[in-house]
């Protein structure tokens, strides 16, 4: 039962990463991110309790105070001060990107049970790859930065359910950290120059 | 205590920079000493925490050399910016401080999950020192690298995860072996983007470009030989021939197309980015090799050691010229004549660092590609590489050095830190021919 329920969670999850990709307006992503981070803190409490893994509480906190609250508040406040990214994200083209994340899902989900066929981790390796497809296709730096936020969950979701894999807290913290460092280098690149949109990333 | 001492000095110093902020070049450049004979003390340690074998020693000495000429070269370049700085000069040498000491965590850590950390670590700090000065491009290339080396890192730590399931550790010296082609392939990617090998590479000439010579050298020289390290944690439990082959082909695929990018280039620090990117897909084709010949590893390390000081020399003089004759462009500058030593020292660290004989870094190339004559495509494809970059990036610096021109006045500081690298890389070189011969 209640693996059903994790596992119903793991689903709402990847829809989450696939509404972040179909939206072109900058506040609704960033609120999409926020609650795709605290369906993960919920899994990370089950998994937590059922495990009696203290680390998984801990970091359960932090994902909601960090990618559920404080970066998503940041981030929106950002976008009050530039009128532009309250309208439509220009230059993405939403449609053919979703069928491109479903290609994505499916292609990682043959690869991944091809080569772990007993292994569970499915949902966050194709959840992974959604967060990748955010960074390379969106253009804007507020959008990168969801995307990153989605790779993030993607892989503590995976340390939880893959491996149960020590030292996971200090990596959330670490991953938390660099995200804070992404933050800030946006306030301080639109509050001296605009905002912050790359053509791509490639310099 | 001295692998404490390597991590515990750098924090110190750092502190000391914030708190008392005229101490900061001094405090700094003590730290660098010190962590420099600390490395000389702490090969071969095995504890719980720590794991030092060779190939670890050599990344450890490198990381504290070319810590220390840095932090030399910064005493010169950080005084004669013009431009308004992201960062005030306290938290620059706090930080470059701390970019030493996650490299050194990172370099000396058996267990994988804290060398994934120490990684993270250099993103954060070297992200925040590459927007040094205050502009546009600077902020770009800051946001560029943190999105792409974090994704690497991701799936990198991606690939860790895996690896703690296949293993059931994450302590690579008492993982076993196991044929785990997934884990490796991932681990491969993941690093790789921080090594710059191809396709992820993307964000290395942008940083080098623009980052401060001193932090260009840190990063060219010891942060890529790092994360090669890191990826070689992996692929020593997890190897196989497959892994070997895919080692050899993302290797040779960098150093070909790096090579190929040399020739374009206008840009001084971008020349010498792409170069480094050449280097480092010899040296990736060399640990793929290892699994064939063991011994070829022992070439990989000669050829990081030619490449961490001859590089280091090639940014500070790239550095020098940036200063002095207020351009990023490669032009026909003449510097033999107006800035000598300045050019002395690029003539002789840009034919080190292409495999010139008789230094080093010549040995070394030609032990990897004799160990991939098994591999005759192979063989064809890395000599290639290596011959273009040869000739692209010595027609570039040699159109820099040699011309007309009046003398320009330098810092006798600005000329220190790239002598020393010459000085250190030319010794090694005749040590080893003297011992070959």
């Amino acid at each position: 039962m209640i693996e059903a329920i994790v596992q119903f969670i793991g689903v709402l999850i990847l829809l989450t990463a696939f509404e972040i990709l179909a939206q072109s307006y900058i506040r609704p992503m960033i609120n999409t991110v926020a609650i795709q981070s605290i369906l993960l803190a919920v899994i990370m409490v089950i998994t937590g309790i059922l495990e009696n893994r203290l680390d998984f509480i801990i970091l359960a906190v932090l994902t909601i105070a960090v990618r559920g609250i404080a970066i998503p508040e940041v981030l929106k406040k950002d976008v009050k001060k530039h009128g532009i990214w309250v309208y439509r994200e220009v230059g993405t083209r939403v449609p053919s990107l979703v069928i491109v994340g479903l290609i994505l899902s499916i292609v990682g989900y043959v690869i991944y049970r091809a080569a772990f066929s007993v292994m569970q981790g499915d949902l966050p390796f194709i959840l992974f790859l959604l967060g990748f497809l955010v960074i390379i296709a969106k253009k804007n730096a507020l959008a990168q930065m969801v995307g990153y936020i989605v790779e993030e969950n993607a892989l503590l979701y995976a340390g939880i359910t893959i491996s149960h894999m020590p030292l996971i807290l200090e990596a959330g913290i670490f991953l938390d950290l660099l995200a804070l460092v992404l933050a800030g280098v946006i306030l301080a690149a639109e509050k001296d120059y605009g905002v912050l949109e790359l053509e791509e990333l490639v310099g | 205590m001295y692998a404490e001492m390597l991590l515990l000095t750098p924090i110190l110093a750092s502190i000391l920079c914030v708190v008392i902020p005229k101490t900061r070049e001094a405090v700094s450049l003590i730290s660098s000493i010190v962590c420099v004979f600390a490395s000389l003390h702490v090969i071969g340690l095995k504890n719980e925490w720590f794991y030092i074998d060779t190939f670890s020693a050599v990344v450890l000495i490198l990381i504290q050399s070319i810590y220390f000429l840095s932090v030399l070269y910064s005493l010169y370049f950080v005084r004669v910016v013009e431009k308004e700085l992201f960062l005030r000069r306290r938290y620059y040498y706090a930080l470059i401080n701390l970019f030493a000491m996650s490299m050194s965590f990172s370099a000396m850590c058996r267990n994988l999950g804290l060398v994934w950390v120490g990684l993270e670590a250099t993103t954060i700090v070297s992200a925040l020192l590459i927007v040094l000065e205050r502009n546009k491009a600077s902020i770009e290339a800051a946001w560029r690298y943190i999105l792409i080396a974090s994704s690497g890192l991701g799936i990198a730590l991606f690939s860790l995860i895996l690896f703690h399931r296949v293993f059931g550790t994450l302590d690579w010296v008492n993982a076993g072996s196991n044929k785990a082609l997934v884990v490796a392939a991932l681990a491969l990617i993941g690093f790789g983007t921080k090594v710059g090998l191809f396709p992820s590479h993307t964000w290395l000439p942008d940083a080098h470009g623009i980052a401060p010579p001193s932090v260009s050298a840190m990063l060219s020289a010891t942060l890529l030989p790092v994360a090669l390290l890191a990826y070689y944690k992996v692929f020593i439990p997890s190897c196989n021939p497959s892994v070997a082959y895919l080692t050899c082909f993302f290797g040779v695929t960098t150093a070909l197309i790096a090579a190929l990018l040399t020739i374009p280039q206008k840009k001084i620090k971008r020349l010498f980015a792409y170069s480094s990117m050449d280097v480092m897909g010899i040296a990736t084709v060399g640990v793929g090799l290892s699994a064939f010949n063991p011994a070829v590893l022992k070439a990989v390390m000669l050829l990081l050691v030619i490449h961490a000081f001859s590089k280091a020399s090639l940014f500070f003089t790239g550095g020098n010229v940036i200063t002095a004759l207020k351009t990023h462009d490669i032009e026909k500058f003449g510097l033999i004549n107006r800035l000598p030593a300045t050019g002395i020292a690029m003539i002789i660290s840009a034919l080190a660092v292409t495999g010139a004989p008789p230094f080093a870094s010549f040995v070394a190339e030609l032990i990897i590609l004799s160990a991939s004559l098994r591999f005759p495509a192979l063989t064809a494809l890395l000599s290639t590489a290596i011959v273009i970059a040869f000739l692209s990036i010595n027609y570039h610096v040699v159109r820099m050095c040699f011309g007309e021109g009046e003398k320009v006045k330098l810092s006798v500081l600005a000329d220190l830190a790239p002598l020393i690298s010459c000085v250190v890389f030319v010794v090694i070189s005749a040590v080893v021919l003297g011992g070959l011969m």
